[in-house]
């Protein structure tokens, strides 16, 4: 195996209470991504996943332990590591309709990352290239003009992911980027996702709530919970024989698309809430 | 089974709404009965109508223009008069939302929101607290009788969903009707939900419509499915047949985009293009611009939901699609 | 609740701004009141040429005139014509008024914007101090400075810059806060995009919607205080024909000449008017709760 392209040791971010108390949104994490790897990150409201995210790409400071990305210790970069960071790992929002600023026309918002990153680059080339992630993600030129209002929310988060590929990243992060959509739009920007991870070979990161759709997605899979990794393996195996019981009941909660099956699974959940007596809520 | 008269009777329901320039038709004229102790899951993407289907049956929004016939309790909803639909929201239909937080007032008691319902209906206010409180019980909110004096945001989501759902049935409705109610909830408490107005619906509770977009969520939940799009039903379809054998193309493709946990292979099939919209009506299948399976025609001639003959006894199924007779899907489960 | 059909997603976070994009057609009572204010400020501007008279004409033959066709509006206490007076007053009045609350506007934005992005240390000492001149009365603060630099329609006009631009920083400190936090601007940030063009590029756009309208708003309020601050003799001197001063002059004559006060007094009515109207018709427009989610929704 080869070494990690990014590398989580010990992360711990906490928050204030309220109350002079302190809570751990990130209790001690620990994540190695290798180059190529798809990896999903799942965990219910309030498991941290964001907040580890958020720390991964610097919206948040973490309060101790260290980020690796590619030899660079992230708290200590320097300015030149730092740019070149912020270049090669991208991210995807949730939500499409407030990641994308209201005032600014699609070639804008596309072609912001090349400003940054490509200030060499004439109007001219920044126009092409914002065509070619464009036409990628399945839009055309047809949508430098305009605004993302006139965008559905699929289509607005095509231009959303179409930003974060401008500036040619080697790792792209996804906090739900589907999670706000229509089931059926949500499956175009699942096999987008899919082809852009296996097309150009980026690393993913990908945070979701729901196991069914990491499973479409990712090789490998992290289960959080309260903060903390509950699980982390392979997705084969983990689907197949979980061996938290927080996996697990993640896993029993996810409907099947098949009356019998779905039939049979929710008597079994049934059964085993009635038999834990205890109902998370 | 089609014996029993329907508790809800919706016929040729249709919705209009002004616009700048001019009505715009949100509703096509949607038939769907009810009968006691069913539970009909209603379809559809964003924009395809299935919201302001619940709310116009209750004209919920003044904006509307009704037409159709809504049948309940031995009066026609679409012409009763504002006084008897204050008596039918509360009393004869239930309704939940998406968003149990701002379908609560955040400044008054659990317990006083949850009796309202009966308060407003001349209960007596101690009755009614009980039955809020045996309610609120049966939901499996712990230490009710307590927490009934606590605020919606002293609750969790899912507990907010739970109050939601007691406010909607503490005055024993015939009918729930709940709108998307665990979009904005985790997986778990979605299932606890999920569960839970199952319960409600078992032995002699109310008929259940459950609006979503998530055709993966009511396999194992749902009796009878009907499926909306561009402010029609497309397919209407017991469960079984519906999952089993989809006939309309846009019934499978919904079926197809549902990332599933239980399968190996097979990657995601996406529809393609956009949901349709109100505001730009295409002419002849609503459909067609998406379809794979579309011949010219479709572009002409709008299809007409049609009763598919069925082997079996009370499985008709009804499907709008020319092709609904020649394409078979032929699903593997 | 009919836009719940548009919106493909159900999340519905809703953008709160869209001027750029908005293209929803004037009424005609935005149309109205726009008109009034434009038409008030080519009138600022063009005034004085336009006047029928000289505004600062003594003819003590013809004092406290009533309206007529030579004199519209009448004459002042020195005969001078009062519609010619208000036209050579609009100027004074209705710029010093826009300047005012341009300057104010201006430095409350810059000085939000440093509060906003220097860090906590600068933060509290600039939010304190705009407390500070906050908790004072715009007026007595006004005329403080007014009188301590020397009354005229200058210090009038700098008097209540200084009184005035800490409420424009708190509201556009708010404001840039709140933008600060929202997805897209997180989403620059993770581009790499520097500092300034956070700023000036994603956050400040999406920010200053509030000010605009409030800006449009104060200039009613402001031409009513310099007006007063003139009026109890801290503004414009004699024989300036700034509104207020003739409000002033005028009042000696009330008994018997009320048109000499009111025909300034009124000015300064429907100016004010004019421009809150304005601000609130684009408070109107910006406001996501009023205008619809999309150009053809209905309402």
């Amino acid at each position: 195996m080869s070494a990690p392209i990014l590398e989580l040791r010990d992360v711990v971010k906490t928050y204030g209470d309220g109350n002079g108390g302190r809570v751990a949104a990130v209790d001690h994490v620990s994540v190695a991504v290798t180059e190529g790897q798809g990896l999903g990150i799942v965990g219910e409201s309030g498991s941290g996943k964001s907040t580890t995210v958020r720390c991964i790409v610097g919206l948040e400071k973490p309060d101790s332990g260290t980020i690796t990305y590619d030899g660079i210790d992230l708290a200590s970069a320097s300015r030149a590591e730092r740019k070149r960071f912020r270049r090669e790992v991208q991210m995807v929002f949730q939500d499409p309709y407030s990641s994308l600023s209201p005032r600014l026309s699609v070639e804008e918002i596309v072609g912001e990352g090349l400003v940054v990153h490509a200030p060499r680059m004439s109007r001219a080339q920044r126009r092409d290239r914002c065509v070619e992630v464009l036409e990628t993600v399945g839009l055309d030129a047809g949508a430098l003009p305009r605004f993302p209002r006139s965008f559905s929310g699929g289509q607005r988060q095509r231009i959303a992911i179409a930003r974060a590929l401008a500036p040619e990243p080697r790792m792209l992060i996804c906090d739900e980027p589907v999670s706000a959509l229509d089931v059926s739009v949500q499956a175009q920007v699942i096999t987008l996702l899919r082809r852009m991870h296996r097309e150009l070979g980026l690393t993913m990161l990908f945070i979701a709530h729901d196991l069914a759709v990491v499973r479409h997605l990712c090789d490998s899979v992290l289960v959080m919970h309260e903060g903390r990794v509950e699980e982390t393996g392979p997705v084969s195996s983990v689907y197949a024989q979980p061996e938290a019981g927080y996996t697990r009941a993640l896993l029993d909660a996810i409907p099947i698309p098949d009356p019998a099956r779905d039939r049979a699974r929710r008597a079994r959940w049934r059964a085993s809430t009635i038999a834990e007596e205890t109902t998370p809520a | 089974m089609t014996t029993v008269p329907p508790v809800l009777d919706v016929r040729d329901l249709t919705v209009d709404v002004r616009a700048a320039h001019g009505p715009v038709r949100l509703l096509h004229g949607v038939s769907l009965q009810l009968r006691r102790g069913e539970r009909v899951a209603l379809v559809g993407e964003s924009g395809s109508g299935k919201s302001v289907f619940a709310r116009s049956l209750i004209r919920l929004d003044d904006a509307m223009t009704v037409g159709g016939s809504v049948q309940f309790d031995g009066a026609d909803l679409v012409t009763a008069s504002e006084r008897r639909l204050r008596e039918v929201r509360g009393q004869g239909i239930g309704l939940v939302f998406q968003d149990p937080l701002s379908s609560l007032d955040p400044v008054k008691r659990i317990g006083d929101q949850v009796m309202e319902p009966l308060v407003i209906r001349g209960v007596p206010k101690r009755e009614a607290r009980e039955r809020a409180r045996d309610v609120l019980d049966r939901l499996g909110v712990p230490n009710a009788a307590r927490r009934m004096d606590a605020y919606p945001h002293e609750f969790s989501g899912g507990m907010r969903q739970r109050v939601c759902l007691a406010m909607a049935i503490v005055a024993e409705p015939a009918v729930l009707i709940a709108d998307e109610p665990t979009t904005a909830l985790d997986v778990r408490v979605q299932e606890q939900v999920m569960q839970l107005i199952e319960e409600i619906s078992a032995d002699g509770g109310p008929a259940v419509l459950l609006i979503t977009h998530d055709l993966g969520l009511v396999a194992g939940f749902a009796h009878r499915v009907a499926v909306m799009y561009a402010g029609r039903l497309i397919e209407v379809a017991g469960v079984d047949d519906l999952y089993a054998d989809p006939r309309h193309p846009y019934t499978r493709g919904l079926l197809d985009s549902v990332p599933r946990i239980d399968l190996h292979e097979g990657d995601l099939t996406a529809i393609p293009g956009t949901p349709a919209s109100p505001f730009h009506p295409v002419g002849g299948c609503p459909f067609h611009p998406r379809c794979a399976a579309a011949l010219e025609h479709c572009a002409h001639e709008e299809p007409l939901l049609t009763v598919l003959p069925s082997p079996m006894p009370f499985h008709d199924r009804q499907v709008a699609c020319h092709r609904a007779g020649e394409i078979v899907h032929g699903r593997t489960a | 609740m009919t836009d719940l059909l548009q919106r493909p997603e159900r999340l519905r976070i809703r953008p709160r701004v869209r001027r750029r994009t908005a293209r929803r057609r004037m009424t005609w009572s935005e149309l109205a009141t726009y008109g009034a204010v434009l038409v008030l400020l080519v009138l600022a501007v063009v005034g004085p040429w336009i006047a029928p008279h000289d505004p600062y004409l003594v003819d003590q033959r013809n004092t406290l005139l009533a309206p007529s066709g030579e004199h519209w509006l009448g004459t002042d206490g020195t005969g001078r014509d009062l519609f010619s007076r208000l036209l050579a007053g609009a100027r004074p009045s209705i710029i010093g008024a826009v300047v005012t609350v341009l300057a104010a506007a201006t430095i409350g934005v810059v000085v939000a914007a440093i509060a906003a992005t220097a860090g906590r240390v600068v933060d509290g000492i600039v939010m304190r101090i705009c407390e500070v001149v906050l908790s004072l009365p715009v007026m007595m603060t006004g005329l403080g400075l007014a009188v301590a630099l020397g009354p005229s329609q200058k210090s009038a006009v700098i008097a209540l810059i200084l009184a005035s631009w800490p409420s424009f920083a708190r509201l556009a400190r708010s404001e840039i806060r709140r933008v600060m936090v929202s997805p897209h601007v997180e989403a620059a940030q993770v581009l790499g995009v520097s500092r300034w063009r956070l700023l000036t590029k994603h956050v400040l756009p999406n920010s200053l919607d509030t000010v605009y309208v409030k800006a449009a708003m104060d200039v009613g309020g402001v031409i009513v205080i310099i007006s007063s601050l003139s009026f109890i003799g801290a503004g414009a001197q004699a024989p300036s024909a700034e509104w207020g001063a003739m409000v002033e002059s005028g009042s000696r004559f009330l008994n018997n000449a009320w048109w000499v006060t009111g025909a300034p007094g009124l000015a300064i009515l429907v100016t004010s008017a004019a421009f809150s109207l304005a601000g609130d018709a684009l408070r109107a427009r910006l406001d996501p709760m009023l205008s619809s989610s999309l150009g053809e929704a209905p309402r």
